[in-house]
C-alpha cells in the first residue's frame, strides 16, 4: 500500500503533465530524455524521481494524449519513444491556460501581481 | 501471469537505468559511482512499477490477476467460513442446475416437429357431463374438421387412448411380438411435418376399404425386429397375421405418440357413434390457438345442429399445443420443483451471504486499514469481487458435480410417464445456467455486503477503532437472512413430511388383491380369422393348459388388468327396484366395467363375500349375470335389500346379481371406486390379460406362459408382463419421485439453515469476544452465557418458523390434491417440522456459544 505515496513527485499533478506535454511538443522522446529535458530547461530546479514519470506517462497514454513505440536511441539502445497526438496538443493548451489561471491567482494572493 | 499481455514497464525502466549509468560513465565516474547515481536518480523501481500497473487500460487485467491471487490468499486465511459458504452455494447451485436440466429436457426442448407452434391436438369436452369427461371423435368427423374449420391447413385423426392398439408383429427371427401401434388417417405425418427417414408416408388411396395394408415402422422397431435391414422397405411383413407392405421408416427422434413402434392406416368408418379418436391439426400460418379453438367450437356447434341425436348440445372444443400434450401433467410439477430449487438457491445465497457478511464485519479492520492506506472504494470492491469470482469457480465445479449426481438419481427414480426425462443431461444450457447462478449468487453474497456495509466500516475506521459489537445494519441483514431461511426450511420440511406420510398411506392402502405375486400379461389375440367365439375358446384352452402345469395354482383372464391408471371402461348402472321411481333425467352412477373368466377372483386374491363366482355354465344362452363390488352391494343394503338375486341394468342389459366381491383399487392406488364384473361368455368384449398365480418366481411363470401361448395359440404374442406388486409400484412411481425430490430438497434446506445459524453464532461470538471475556472474568456462568448468546438468533429462527408455517398452510391448500389421506393442516406435521427446525438451529448455535463461553478470558483480554 505504501506505493501510493511514492508517486508524489513534489510537483502538482497537472504540472507534470503540462511539462511532459511541453517537452514532447518539441519532438518524440524516451523517458530518460523527457526527464533530462525537464531538468535541463528548469536548470535542475525541478528535479524529479525519474521513475515517477512513468505512471504519468501511462495515464497520458491511456487518455490518448501521447502514443509510444519502440525505437533505437542515439546510443544504440532500444527505448520506448513517446510522441504527442492531436488530442495531446489540445490538452496542452488546456493545461497551459489552467496553469496560467492558477498561477495568476496565486500571484494575486501573494501580492506579486 | 503469462497469459496476460505484459506492460513493458520493466524494459523501459531498465533502459532508463542504463542511460543514466551511461551518462555518468561518459562524465568519467567509476562504474560503481555511475550505478549508484542511476539508482538514486531513478528512484524505487518496484514502486514505479506498481504505480504503473495500477493505471488503467490493459493493466487492469494484471491487477485482476493480482486480486485473484489475493483472493485465494484470503480464502486460505479466512478458511472455514469461506469454504463453508462456498459449499453452501454449491449445494444450492447443484440442486437448481439438476432441476433445470430436467425441466429443460422435458418441457423446454422443442419437439422434432417443424413449426411446432402451429400444431395442436383437438378433442371435445362436455361441461354438462360429470367431471367434464373428455369426449372423443369418430372417423367421419375428419371431414367435418376439414370442411368447417378454414383455419386448419391439414388434420389427421388417431386414437385418443394409447391402450389397446398393440399389433402382433412377426420379426425376422423368433416368436411374434406385440408392438404398440398407432392407426392414423393418411395426413398424420404431413400434419406433424415429419418425413420418413426411408421410404414414404401414407397415401390417401391406401386407407380405402379393401386396399392392400401398409405399415410405417419406427426406427427402434426397425432395428430391434428387422436388424436395421434397408431392404425391409417395400417388403411384406406379418402384422396381426396379415401381410403388410413396409412403406416407410421414421427417423429415430420421431416418437409420437410416445413409445409407438409402427403406424398403420386407420380403417374408414361412417359410424358417428364410434368415438375413440382425437385430432392433430396444423393451423394455417398466423392462426393462433384461440382462433383455432373458436373456429373449431363453431364447427362442433354446427355438428349439434346437423346431427342432434349423436352430439350433446354442450360439447366444446379443447385445443392443446402439441408440446403441452406431449409433456402432459408432469409440466406443472416439474416447474414447481424448479421453483423450489430456486428458492433453495436463494436460501443458499442467504446463508452464504450471512457468512460473508460475518466475515466482512470481522474484516472491517483490514478494510479500514486499506482505505487509510489510500485504496479507493473501487479497489476494495475489486478485491471482494475477485473473492466472489474465486467462490463462483469453486461453486460451479462443486455444484456441477452435485448436479450430475442428483440428476442421475432423478433419472433413475423417474416414473415412466414423464417423457424425455432420460434425455436430461448437464448440457451447455445447464452449464450456462450454473455459471450465471454462481456468478450472480456469489456477487450478491460477497460484494453486496461490502456495498451495504461500506459506510459503517469506513466510519468505524475514522472513529479510530473497531467497536465491540457487529454493526447494526450488518446484524439486521443477518437476522433477516436467518428468518427467511428458517421460513423456507420449515416450508420444505412440512411439504416433504406431508408427501412422506401420504406415500406411507399409499403403501399401507389395502388394494383388495391379496396376491402381490400374481403375474399379469397382455395377450390380445389377433388375426384375420379371429372371432369372439374362437377368442373365448382359445383363452379357456390357455387357462386350462396353464392350470395343469406344475407350479401354477390359478389362472384366469380379464379385460383390463388392475392398476393401469385412469383408463378403462365405465358403465352407467341402475337397479331394477328403483327404476319405477327414478327421475329419467337423473345422472346414473358409473362403475368400472370388467369382463372376466371364471376363477378370476380367486386368482387375484379377492374375497367373494356372498353368492357365487361365474362358472362355465354361465353362457350366452343362460340368464345374463353380474358380480358387483362391496360398495355397490352396500347401495342395495341401504335400500333394505340383499344384492344377490336382485336385477340391475349394466351396459344396456338387465343382469341378475349372483355374487358380491371385496372392493379393490382397480384403476389406481389412490382411486377407490365401484366395479361390476360380467362373464366373458356373455359379451363380445374380449379379455385382454392373462393372470397367473403359482409358487414359481415371476420370471419362470412368464416363460411358462410364453411356452403355453406358443403351443396353444401359435402366432400370438404376450407383452407387458408385470406382477400385481409391480403394477402397484408403478402406480405409485410418481409419488415416490415427488417424495424423493422433496427429501433431497428438505435435506438441502435443513443443511443450509443449520449452516446459516451456526455461522451467524460463530461470528457473533467472535465479534463479542471481548465482552464475553469480561463477563466470564467477572464470574458469569458458562451455561448462562451460552444460552444468552444463542437466544438472540434463536428468536429470529422461531419467528421464521412461524412465517414458514403460514407459508405451508397457504401453499398446502393449492397442493392438497397431491396429498393422500393426509390433511395439509395436519397439526403434528406442522408443529413437528417447526419444532425440529428450531431444535436443530438451537443445537447448531449452542455449540459455538458454549465453546466461546468456556474460553479462558485472560487470553482475550490481554490480546489488545
Amino acid at each position: 500500500m505504501a506505493r501510493h505515496e511514492s508517486h508524489n513527485t513534489g510537483l502538482l499533478q497537472g504540472t507534470l503533465n503540462m511539462l511532459v506535454l511541453q517537452v514532447l511538443s518539441l519532438g518524440a522522446a524516451n523517458g530518460y530524455e523527457i526527464a533530462k529535458r525537464i531538468e535541463g530547461r528548469s536548470e535542475e530546479a525541478l528535479a524529479v524521481d525519474h521513475g515517477s514519470l512513468y505512471p504519468a506517462l501511462r495515464r497520458m497514454e491511456s487518455s490518448g494524449w501521447i502514443t509510444a513505440e519502440w525505437k533505437t536511441s542515439p546510443t544504440n539502445r532500444s527505448a520506448r519513444y513517446y510522441s504527442l497526438t492531436a488530442a495531446g496538443r489540445k490538452q496542452m493548451a488546456v493545461e497551459r491556460s489552467r496553469w496560467r489561471a492558477s498561477s495568476t491567482a496565486i500571484e494575486r494572493v501573494m501580492g506579486w501581481a | 501471469m503469462k497469459w496476460f499481455r505484459r506492460d513493458p514497464i520493466d524494459q523501459e525502466l531498465q533502459a532508463h537505468f542504463e542511460m543514466l549509468r551511461q551518462e555518468r560513465l561518459e562524465a568519467g565516474d567509476t562504474p560503481e559511482q555511475a550505478e549508484r547515481f542511476a539508482r538514486l536518480r531513478l528512484g524505487s523501481r518496484p514502486a514505479a512499477r506498481e504505480a504503473v500497473l495500477d493505471e488503467g487500460g490493459w493493466h487492469r487485467l494484471e491487477s485482476l490477476a493480482r486480486h485473484l491471487r489475493l483472493a485465494l490468499r484470503s480464502y486460505a486465511r479466512n478458511g472455514g467460513a469461506y469454504i463453508l459458504a462456498t459449499a453452501i452455494l454449491s449445494l444450492g447451485i447443484g440442486l437448481s442446475v439438476a432441476l433445470f436440466s430436467v425441466v429443460d429436457a422435458v418441457v423446454l426442448t422443442p419437439l422434432p416437429v417443424p413449426g411446432e407452434e402451429r400444431v395442436h391436438l383437438i378433442w371435445k369436452t362436455d361441461p354438462a357431463q360429470q367431471a367434464h369427461l373428455v369426449g372423443e371423435m369418430a372417423y367421419v368427423e375428419l371431414g367435418d374438421l376439414q370442411n368447417m374449420v378454414p383455419e386448419i391447413e391439414s388434420v389427421a385423426l388417431f386414437p385418443a387412448a394409447p391402450y389397446g392398439n398393440g399389433r402382433t408383429v412377426q420379426p425376422d427371427t423368433g416368436d411374434p411380438v406385440q408392438v404398440e401401434s398407432c392407426p392414423a388417417t393418411p395426413d398424420f405425418f404431413r400434419v406433424l411435418g415429419v418425413k420418413p427417414m426411408r421410404g414414404r408416408g401414407f397415401d390417401a388411396r391406401e386407407s380405402a376399404p379393401g386396399a392392400a395394408p401398409v405399415v410405417v415402422l419406427s426406427d427402434w422397431a426397425w432395428r430391434r425386429y428387422f436388424g436395421a435391414r434397408p431392404d425391409v422397405l417395400n417388403q411384406t411383413i406379418r402384422v396381426n397375421g396379415r401381410g403388410h407392405e413396409v412403406i416407410g421408416i421414421m427417423p429415430p427422434e420421431f416418437d409420437f405418440p410416445r413409445g409407438v413402434g409402427l403406424w398403420v392406416n386407420l380403417p374408414v368408418s361412417a359410424n358417428r357413434g364410434m368415438t375413440w379418436l382425437q385430432a392433430v391439426a396444423r393451423s394455417r400460418p398466423g392462426v393462433g390457438a384461440d382462433a383455432l379453438r373458436n373456429s373449431t367450437d363453431r364447427a362442433f356447434r354446427l355438428q349439434v345442429q346437423n346431427h342432434s341425436k349423436e352430439y350433446s348440445p354442450a360439447q366444446r372444443a379443447v385445443v392443446t399445443p402439441i408440446r403441452e400434450f406431449f409433456v402432459g401433467s408432469s409440466k406443472p410439477q416439474l416447474l414447481l420443483s424448479l421453483a423450489a430449487s430456486v428458492l433453495l438457491l436463494l436460501s443458499a445465497c442467504a446463508s452464504a451471504a450471512n457468512l460473508f457478511v460475518s466475515r466482512t464485519i470481522a474484516r472491517r479492520h483490514e478494510i479500514a486499514t486499506r482505505a487509510a492506506l489510500g485504496a479507493s472504494h473501487g479497489q476494495i470492491l475489486m478485491q471482494f469481487a475477485a473473492e466472489a469470482v474465486v467462490a463462483s469457480v469453486f461453486a460451479v465445479f462443486a455444484g456441477g458435480t452435485l448436479a450430475a449426481a442428483v440428476l442421475r438419481v432423478l433419472v433413475d427414480w423417474a416414473p415412466p410417464d414423464i417423457p424425455r426425462l432420460e434425455n436430461a443431461a448437464l448440457n451447455t444450457n445447464a452449464f450456462a445456467v450454473s455459471v450465471a447462478a454462481a456468478l450472480l449468487s456469489t456477487f450478491a453474497c460477497v460484494v453486496g455486503p461490502v456495498v451495504l456495509l461500506r459506510r459503517q466500516m469506513l466510519a468505524g475506521a475514522a472513529g479510530g477503532g473497531i467497536r465491540l459489537a457487529g454493526s447494526r445494519s450488518g446484524t439486521r441483514l443477518q437476522r433477516t437472512f436467518v428468518l427467511l431461511q428458517a421460513a423456507l426450511t420449515v416450508t420444505v420440511l412440512v411439504a416433504s413430511a406431508m408427501v412422506f406420510s401420504s406415500y406411507r398411506a399409499l403403501l399401507a392402502t389395502d388394494l383388495g388383491f391379496s396376491s402381490r405375486d400374481a403375474l399379469t400379461v397382455n395377450l390380445a389375440l389377433r388375426g384375420p380369422d379371429m372371432n369372439p367365439e374362437r377368442y373365448r375358446r382359445t383363452y379357456l384352452d390357455l387357462i386350462d393348459t396353464l392350470r395343469s402345469k406344475p407350479g401354477v395354482t390359478h389362472a384366469a383372464g380379464i379385460l383390463l388388468r388392475p392398476l393401469e391408471g385412469p383408463i378403462g371402461w365405465d358403465t352407467a348402472y341402475s337397479f331394477e327396484f328403483e327404476d319405477a321411481l327414478r327421475d329419467p333425467t337423473a345422472v346414473l352412477p358409473k362403475a368400472n366395467f370388467e369382463v372376466v373368466t371364471p376363477g378370476y377372483f380367486e386368482t387375484a386374491g379377492m374375497a367373494l363375500q356372498s353368492g357365487r363366482d361365474f362358472t362355465p355354465h354361465d353362457t350366452g344362452e343362460t340368464e345374463k349375470v353380474v358380480i358387483v363390488s362391496r360398495s355397490i352391494a352396500r347401495r342395495f343394503e341401504r335400500a333394505g335389500r340383499h344384492p344377490v338375486g336382485e336385477r340391475m341394468m349394466v351396459f344396456d342389459e338387465v343382469r341378475r346379481v349372483i355374487g358380491t366381491v371385496a372392493d379393490v383399487r382397480f384403476r389406481g392406488v389412490r382411486q377407490a371406486g365401484e366395479d361390476v364384473y360380467v362373464p366373458h361368455t356373455q359379451v363380445d368384449t374380449p379379455t385382454n390379460y392373462l393372470i397367473v398365480r403359482g409358487n414359481l418366481p415371476a420370471g419362470e411363470l412368464a416363460s411358462l406362459v410364453r411356452e403355453t401361448v406358443r403351443a396353444v395359440a401359435p402366432g400370438q404374442a404376450i407383452a407387458a408382463e408385470a406382477t400385481f406388486g409391480e403394477l402397484a409400484d408403478r402406480n405409485t412411481a410418481r409419488d415416490r419421485f415427488h417424495l424423493m425430490l422433496l427429501l433431497v430438497f428438505a435435506a438441502g434446506a435443513l443443511l443450509l439453515a443449520i449452516a446459516g445459524v451456526h455461522s451467524v453464532t460463530r461470528e457473533t461470538v467472535s465479534v463479542r469476544a471481548k465482552e464475553l471475556a469480561i463477563r466470564v472474568a467477572v464470574g458469569a456462568s458458562r451455561s448462562r452465557l451460552a444460552v444468552e448468546t444463542s437466544r438472540g438468533i434463536l428468536v429470529w429462527v422461531a419467528v421464521g418458523a412461524c412465517v414458514g408455517l403460514g407459508l405451508s398452510l397457504w401453499m398446502g391448500r393449492a397442493a392438497a390434491s397431491l396429498l393422500y389421506e393426509v390433511s395439509h393442516r395436519d397439526p403434528l406435521i406442522l408443529a413437528g417440522s417447526a419444532a425440529f427446525v428450531v431444535a436443530a438451529a438451537a443445537l447448531s448455535s449452542f455449540g459455538p456459544s458454549w465453546k466461546a463461553a468456556g474460553r479462558d478470558p485472560r487470553g482475550q483480554l490481554l490480546s489488545d
